[in-house]
């Protein structure tokens, strides 16, 4: 076994658990038929995602004057809403590379429906880029690729085309990274599974069987991956930012954007997977992997990144006074005091406020404020957003643009819509597929169990062997 | 008979219409004939240069124009009755409040209702389209609001939110419901609203746009149509109408005075920390509209130069290699720039025009300019400065800067617009695919995106079929295109479709015309060769369009005038448009 | 794989620390294993099995090289060196200059990034043999579930050699012993 882990650890595994309990919690959920509550919540979803699509037809076929965007505010919904989705999917790959890293093992109770939710989070986010084109059946000329009109390539220096690499790539590694980690959780389900089932696992589960050498080569593959997925997580949201950071419009060329929108992005992930993790959990019985103990190292995330963020508005704040340049603290008055001040007072109040309440250790663990306030902090990154970029574009440097923004119901629509989404793809997910890694769990249960670690640790039998480098704990041998 | 297949000389006809006696209908060429016995009898004798009637003719003809000799003038008097004529003068009205009523420059009186270039076209002192409006008093309440005055007061109290209110105005008995605007420099006794409005009978343009203020006006015993009015009336708010007006915010630092401070302050700045729904409140010392008075000419010089040294100070410390393409690309051959005279331009509004007529710009109407969905891509700025009841005011043309440094090029991610060597900013509307990134980067706001389908040039049926007229299925064509309506379009330059972003292009059309008939005749461009549709149209020539590199042009010689500045110039764009100082001459008094 | 039978004689341990003893004991017997199975990754198998390192960080690096050089070299030939050569298509966008490394920074560690990953992940798969649709054998279904397995080939043993490897399952505390073909 590896290094003795410190008694002042918290189990992650309560229930007394052996590994083919494990098993039968984790992975029996996908083999019995959904339940009432699965059926309904299916149902909404994709009823709000077919009027999300609606509206989307509605807007290739009319335009994007069925929006409110107008000359001066070019962007509102479609943006925040984009930054908002691809914000929340950071928290999915920062659990498994970052903590991966750090050898945080709690990440392993939520790290498997935490990437699956970047993943579609993601999805969600790059319907948004893609269809607020004026012509999105023309955007595959933001594709680098070889042509008769020139050949006529792509503007290298623009922050959306870093923006294109920036999500494909990070979308592509997500997904590498989550449907490795799967292949060998659903080789268990094929394992459990008959007929058709079984065919049909047996297909994605490419053949995995456990041999020690894939086993070995898995883990370098996820510790290599983790390593290049964490300047990764930095650099999209970076890239993301830059959007704004680059350009000369006073409120948004600013470089604390960077770390604010990667902390921000953290942040706003995390909460949204606290809000999943909690119904998820008691949807299908699992307090005993997603344990109290990882709804409070995520809340200690959350209080750290919500506390930069809110220190960053503060700074914003100071610096435009400090500067002395009349357009950035008239942007500043305009976000404070200005048309959409409610917005901005949102904004603290989810963002700044809200989490420090976790400083108390006992709010800490409640799951009830713990699910109110992650989605107070999603609401609140939300009108971080909005300000950003509604707010600022309303009101910049020539008096005489000034405009007003309020969205139509299109939008208000899309937004809907790609809540559809995400939810329709959670659902699915959560019915064919282990929603906490398996097999992780499984690798940690003999250092967190309940059974070994903490207040109902029981004395375990001296196992027989030679080898020094036993850990004095986690030996023992069971039925 | 010098007529061929039944037609005639126009005057020809007037002449027998009238029943002229010295007319000879049955003559070889009766107009002629006419004309000549004409000069013959009448002015032949006035001169004395020639003899023979045939050869002042002809001497006439070939220069074509005859000066008569001057003669003495009369001595002049006046036996009128001075009182009585100064009784005549229209006195101002009996009741509270008084409207006037008078023509704007889009419509006149009426006559160009039909027209939706000038119906779009925003009114210079409202910055409203498409009708007319009530024009209401505001006042800063000495606290931090502006507000109407007295019955006014709450009245489009949400302009910067889109939307503008309804009132019933009843004036001699005539009630009809009116949309307000609130308006700087409107007298507190008194409002005003537009005449040519209303109209029932006109085309699909100017039928029913507006009110018709016609009712209210009266006549006087002398029968002098008078164009203005007692109010009897103006009700509560009955209503909400969209605020159609492509300005929200018009001051550049108003003064008034505010309660806690010492004499006039600047407004604006106070009203700057009001919650939510300041009207007017801004930061003023922006570098946008430069400004000075005749007596304090000298001091602002050495200011405005000292500001612009510490502007181009901080514009050198740039990664950005302008000097390298100076060099390489903007000192050789041509580089296009334009000059704006703030102090020749009236307001008129004739560039914007010329503008949308030159290069196809789309009318949008009334609902979409509600939703600043405008086309224009030049665009008259009106602010108003100084004391805030009786403001100066300016107007500055505000159009694409072609920047060299250009904020939007460097954003776009599929190459649609870039520089030119000749320092323009080129737009691709063929390969846009409408991000709008362009258009949120431009410091100026400048740039217009096609948000719905406005020119019908999506339709492809219509564009590719051969000569023979479009029949569309269904029966009716669409307004634009049908082939009467599309005459309008100037075929130099592309109809833009749905969903491109489109600005000024600094007539690209007419620079390479310029350019190529200069090459054809084998010769260099001159300075006149190109002129864009602004300033050809601009009666006032404030608007000079040329060749920098160009030492003898207009516009090199206008860029040496040292009231010169460039709108936003800290932040390192580099236009090639520069502005000259708006300097009064108004009594020290009046400017503060 | 395929065409090759493999008689393979494989005992079921209830507990990886069992089945580790049970590697030391092999490998001090020196015992030929053919392969380990088990549920999830036992920290130090690799070592105690004497597995040769994994390269896969060579593989990750050689392709991350070649994204950073497709990114590098493809976005120089397109926009030119400014002085020293000329491009593709050199667009002046915003009075930037031609090669404006700056700007180039964020697409390069993308595609680094990206060649990496998805270079790893293939080879990865292709290594071990793995992918969609293929079909390994299974010696015992719940290898995916609790049991871990240690596996020795007999195609061409002794009985009395499959003896002592029963023996040997029984000693060092193996719950099941069962052969197959595969």
């Amino acid at each position: 076994m590896s290094a003795a882990v410190s008694r002042i650890r918290e189990p992650l595994i309560f229930g007394n658990k052996n590994y083919h309990q494990i098993t039968e919690d984790l992975i029996g959920p996908t083999e019995k038929a959904p339940n009432r509550m699965w059926i309904i919540a299916f149902t909404l979803s994709v009823m709000t995602l077919g009027y999300g699509i609606f509206a989307l037809c509605w807007t290739f076929y009319f335009g994007i004057g069925t929006w409110n965007a107008n000359r001066t505010i070019g962007w509102a919904y479609d943006i925040t809403n984009f930054v908002w989705w691809i914000g929340i999917g950071h928290a999915g790959t920062l659990i498994s590379a970052i903590l991966l890293l750090f050898r945080q093992r709690w990440r392993t109770g939520v790290n498997r429906a935490a990437e699956a939710m970047t993943i579609f989070a993601v999805m969600c986010a790059g319907l948004f880029p893609a269809t607020h084109t004026g012509r999105p059946w023309f955007d595959f000329f933001m594709f680098p690729y070889p042509n008769t009109r020139g050949p006529l390539w792509v503007n290298f220096n623009s922050p959306l085309l870093w923006d294109l690499f920036a999500i494909s790539t990070y979308f592509t590694v997500s997904l590498l990274f989550w449907y490795t980690g799967l292949v060998p959780d659903l080789a268990s389900v094929r394992d459990r599974a008959k007929g058709v089932r079984k065919k049909l696992y047996a297909f994605f589960s490419m053949g995995w069987t456990g041999k020690a050498k894939h086993w070995q080569r898995h883990e370098y593959l996820s510790l290599i991956l983790a390593g290049i997925s964490t300047p990764l997580v930095l650099s999209v949201h970076t890239i993301v930012s830059f959007d704004f950071a680059t350009s000369v419009i006073p409120g948004w060329h600013t470089t604390i954007f960077p770390p604010y929108f990667v902390a921000g992005a953290i942040f706003s992930g995390f909460a949204m997977v606290q809000t999943l993790m909690i119904i998820t959990r008691k949807c299908f019985g699992l307090e005993g992997y997603i344990t109290t103990n990882h709804i409070e190292s995520m809340n200690k995330v959350i209080l750290v990144t919500g506390t930069m963020v809110g220190s960053a508005y503060l700074i914003e704040l100071f610096v435009a006074w400090y500067s002395g340049y009349i357009y950035e603290q008239f942007a500043f008055y305009n976000r404070v005091l200005g048309p959409y001040y409610w917005a901005y007072i949102g904004m603290m109040a989810c963002n700044l406020l809200s989490p420090q309440v976790y400083w108390s250790k006992k709010i800490r663990r409640s799951v009830w404020w713990t699910f109110f306030i992650s989605i107070f902090v999603n609401i609140g990154m939300w009108f971080e957003r909005f300000v950003i970029i509604a707010t600022t574009l309303a009101r910049d440097y020539l008096p005489s643009s000034w405009s007003y923004y309020w969205p139509s119901w299109v939008e208000i629509a899309i937004y809907l819509g790609t809540f559809g989404l995400f939810f329709t793809l959670y659902l699915v997910f959560a019915r064919v597929a282990p929603v906490v890694a398996a097999a992780e769990v499984k690798a940690i249960l003999k250092q967190y169990g309940d059974q070994y670690l903490g207040p109902d640790a029981k004395p375990q039998p001296h196992h027989h062997h030679s080898d020094e480098t036993e850990d004095v704990e986690s030996d023992g041998h069971h039925h | 008979m010098l007529n061929q297949s039944d037609t005639r000389q126009a005057e020809e006809s007037l002449l027998r219409w009238s029943g002229s006696q010295n007319f000879n209908p049955n003559a070889e060429q009766p107009y002629y004939e006419y004309l000549n016995a004409n000069w013959q009898s009448s002015m032949f004798s006035r001169q004395s240069n020639f003899a023979t009637f045939q050869a002042f003719w002809d001497s006439v003809l070939h220069d074509g124009v005859f000066e008569m000799p001057v003669g003495a003038f009369p001595e002049f008097g006046w036996g009128g009755d001075v009182n009585a004529a100064a009784a005549k003068i229209t006195k101002p009205g009996t009741g509270e409040l008084e409207i006037a009523f008078f023509e704007t420059v889009n419509v006149g009186g009426g006559q160009y209702a039909d027209n939706p270039w000038l119906q779009e076209m925003p009114d210079p002192i409202t910055r409203c389209v498409w009708g007319n409006y009530l024009q209401i008093p505001i006042a800063f309440d000495g606290n931090r609001r502006f507000d109407g005055v007295g019955k006014f007061k709450g009245l489009n109290s949400k302009e910067a939110y889109k939307e503008a209110d309804k009132v019933e105005l009843t004036i001699g008995g005539n009630k009809q419901v009116v949309t307000c605007v609130r308006q700087f420099g409107q007298k507190t006794d008194a409002v005003s609203m537009a005449l040519g409005y209303g109209r029932k009978v006109s085309g699909a343009a100017g039928r029913n746009i507006g009110v018709n203020v016609y009712p209210w006006l009266s006549i006087d015993a002398n029968g002098n149509t008078q164009y203005f009015a007692a109010v009897d009336n103006v009700s509560e708010k009955v209503g909400s109408d969209e605020y159609a007006s492509v300005q929200y915010h018009h001051t550049m630092g108003v003064t008034g005075k505010a309660e806690g401070y010492e004499g006039k302050v600047n407004v604006d700045e106070i009203a700057l920390m009001t919650l939510g729904k300041g009207f007017q409140g801004s930061l003023v010392e922006r570098s946008i509209i430069n400004r000075t008075n005749l007596s304090d000419l000298g001091g602002y010089v050495k200011e405005m130069n000292e500001k612009r040294g510490e502007f181009e100070e901080l514009n050198q410390k740039t990664l950005y290699p302008y000097d390298q393409y100076v060099a390489e690309k903007y000192s050789q051959g041509h580089h296009w720039g334009l000059h704006i005279d703030l102090n020749s331009c009236t307001g008129c509004g004739a560039c914007q025009v010329a503008c949308i007529a030159e290069n196809n710009v789309p009318v949008v109407g009334k609902f979409e300019v509600y939703r600043h969905h405008e086309m224009t891509w030049l665009r008259i700025d009106r602010y108003f400065y100084g004391d805030y009841e009786n403001p100066n005011v300016v107007y500055q043309p505000m159009m694409c800067q072609h920047c060299d440094n250009a904020p939007c090029e460097n954003v776009c991610p599929v190459s649609a617009t870039n520089h030119s060597s000749e320092g323009l900013n080129q737009m691709a509307y063929n390969r846009c695919i409408g991000t709008r990134y362009c258009a949120n980067n431009c410091p100026y706001k400048v740039r217009r995106f096609n948000w719905m389908d406005y020119t019908t040039a999506d339709l492809f049926p219509v564009n590719e079929h051969g000569p023979e007229p479009f029949v569309p299925y269904d029966g009716e064509v669409p307004f634009y295109a049908d082939n009467l309506t599309r005459m309008v379009l100037n075929p130099d330059v592309t109809v833009r479709v749905r969903g491109v972003m489109e600005k000024c292009s600094f007539c690209v059309q007419r620079i390479q015309e310029g350019k190529l008939t200069a090459k054809q005749e084998g010769r260099a461009l001159r300075d006149g060769d190109v002129k864009s549709a602004c300033q050809t149209a601009c009666p006032t020539g404030a608007i000079v369009f040329g060749d920098t590199n160009d030492e003898n042009s207009e516009i090199a010689k206008r860029y040496k005038n040292k009231l010169n500045y460039i709108v936003l110039e800290e932040v390192n764009t580099r236009p090639s448009v520069q502005y000259t100082t708006r300097v009064t001459n108004r009594d020290e008094a009046l400017l503060s | 794989m395929k065409g090759q039978h493999k008689e393979v004689l494989f005992g079921l341990y209830d507990d990886e620390v069992v089945l580790m003893n049970a590697i030391k004991k092999a490998k001090k017997q020196h015992l030929d294993i053919m392969d380990v199975y088990s549920p999830f990754p036992i920290h130090g198998l690799d070592t105690v099995l004497e597995l040769e390192e994994s390269r896969l960080h060579v593989v990750g690096f050689v392709f991350g090289m070649l994204g950073t050089l497709t990114a590098l070299i493809g976005m120089s030939w397109i926009f030119g060196g400014s002085l020293l050569f000329e491009g593709d298509w050199p667009t002046n966008f915003g009075g930037k200059p031609y090669w404006s490394l700056p700007a180039f920074v964020p697409i390069i560690f993308e595609l680094t990034v990206l060649f990496c990953a998805i270079g790893m992940t293939v080879v990865f798969y292709i290594i071990c043999g793995l992918g969609f649709g293929v079909n390994n054998p299974v010696l015992d279904d719940r290898i995916t579930d609790d049991k871990f397995c240690l596996a020795f080939q007999t195609n061409n043993m002794d009985s009395s050699s499959v003896d002592n490897l029963k023996g040997f399952f029984k000693a060092t505390g193996a719950e099941e012993v069962h052969s197959r073909t595969i």
